[in-house]
């Protein structure tokens, strides 16, 4: 079992208490191989699951986490340049990431995300509400990038993530309020 | 090859810029502030291999099938180069021109750069209604 370590500084403030799951170690295929890489995925993600996450807010598991883990497995079948445009193969790494940023921010008041692949081979979350637009674009573990707009203020903004997740974990409760 | 990265004034900031997105749901989100369906901002960033994002003037084209020739199931969203400019961006002709009526938006993208190209954009071919 390997821990996301590039996270652990952050968990404190991020977490209120919720334990996030820890990925177990990539076993399938070398990264970049033809052959099947969304099983063994998605067993990984199965055991990361298992025993299930103190959720951030509330205690039940969201309606939207079997379909944002399905969803990252499939982003992870796309071949390269699935765009028409030279994109590159949606990394392990980066699944990886998203599932794990997701647990530890989202909770199952959190809208649905929707899950898009970058052309660099990352993953990008979204969210579209009434009133905020947020993405948060993961180019690898340690290269996050996260950029919102509110459509009622105008404000807007972008920042790299590093070890501190505070105005990130704000940005994804105001969701949840939006929705009380 | 700078002078070719110049913003071209020849191109009117009402010329339609075609790009394509990629078939299914790969790319689609739902905005609840347009309440409709549009491409995520992802589809918007610059090629992997270091070129401009690539995007064809659409007036150069006969249609929609001349930037879909080889990429069955695609869609093709459309944006004025007023757009783009306003983002700080340049619009460029490809100078191999090379597909015909091929061209670049060129400059650093932001975040808040690919959103307004993704919300402002319209579905030329789209994926089906729900």
């Amino acid at each position: 079992m390997t821990t996301l370590s590039v996270y652990d500084p952050g968990l404190d403030m991020l977490s209120d208490g919720a334990v996030l799951p820890v990925m177990p170690e990539w076993s399938g295929e070398p990264v970049g191989s033809k052959r099947d890489r969304r099983t063994p995925w998605l067993e990984r993600a199965r055991l990361a699951l298992h025993p299930e996450p103190m959720w951030r807010s509330g205690g039940h598991r969201p309606d939207w986490l079997d379909d944002a883990v399905l969803r990252l497995a499939r982003l992870l079948e796309l071949e390269p340049d699935w765009d028409s445009y030279g994109a590159r193969a949606v990394s392990i790494a980066a699944a990886d990431t998203a599932l794990v940023l997701l647990l530890g921010l989202a909770g199952p008041e959190t809208p649905a995300p929707h899950i898009v692949p970058t052309p660099a081979g990352g993953v990008q979350i979204e969210w579209h509400t009434p009133r905020l637009d947020l993405e948060v674009e993961i180019r690898s573990p340690t290269r996050v990038f996260v950029g919102y707009e509110f459509s009622d203020t105008g404000e807007e903004g972008e920042f790299p993530v590093t070890s501190d997740f505070r105005h990130l974990a704000d940005l994804v409760s105001g969701l949840t309020d939006e929705r009380r | 090859m700078a002078a070719a990265f110049t913003d071209d004034p020849t191109i009117p900031d009402t010329a339609i810029l075609w790009r394509r997105i990629p078939p299914g749901d790969v790319y689609l989100v739902f905005d609840e502030s347009l309440n409709r369906s549009r491409p995520s901002s992802a589809a918007f960033q610059d090629s992997k291999d270091g070129s401009p994002m690539s995007v064809f003037i659409a007036d150069d084209l006969d249609g929609p099938h001349d930037a879909l020739a080889g990429h069955d199931g695609f869609y093709l969203v459309g944006f004025s180069a007023g757009v783009a400019r306003e983002c700080g961006l340049s619009v460029v002709r490809d100078p191999a021109n090379d597909p015909p009526g091929h061209a670049f938006v060129v400059g650093a993208k932001t975040k808040s750069h690919c959103r307004k190209l993704a919300r402002r954009c319209r579905w030329i071919v789209g994926p089906p209604d729900p």
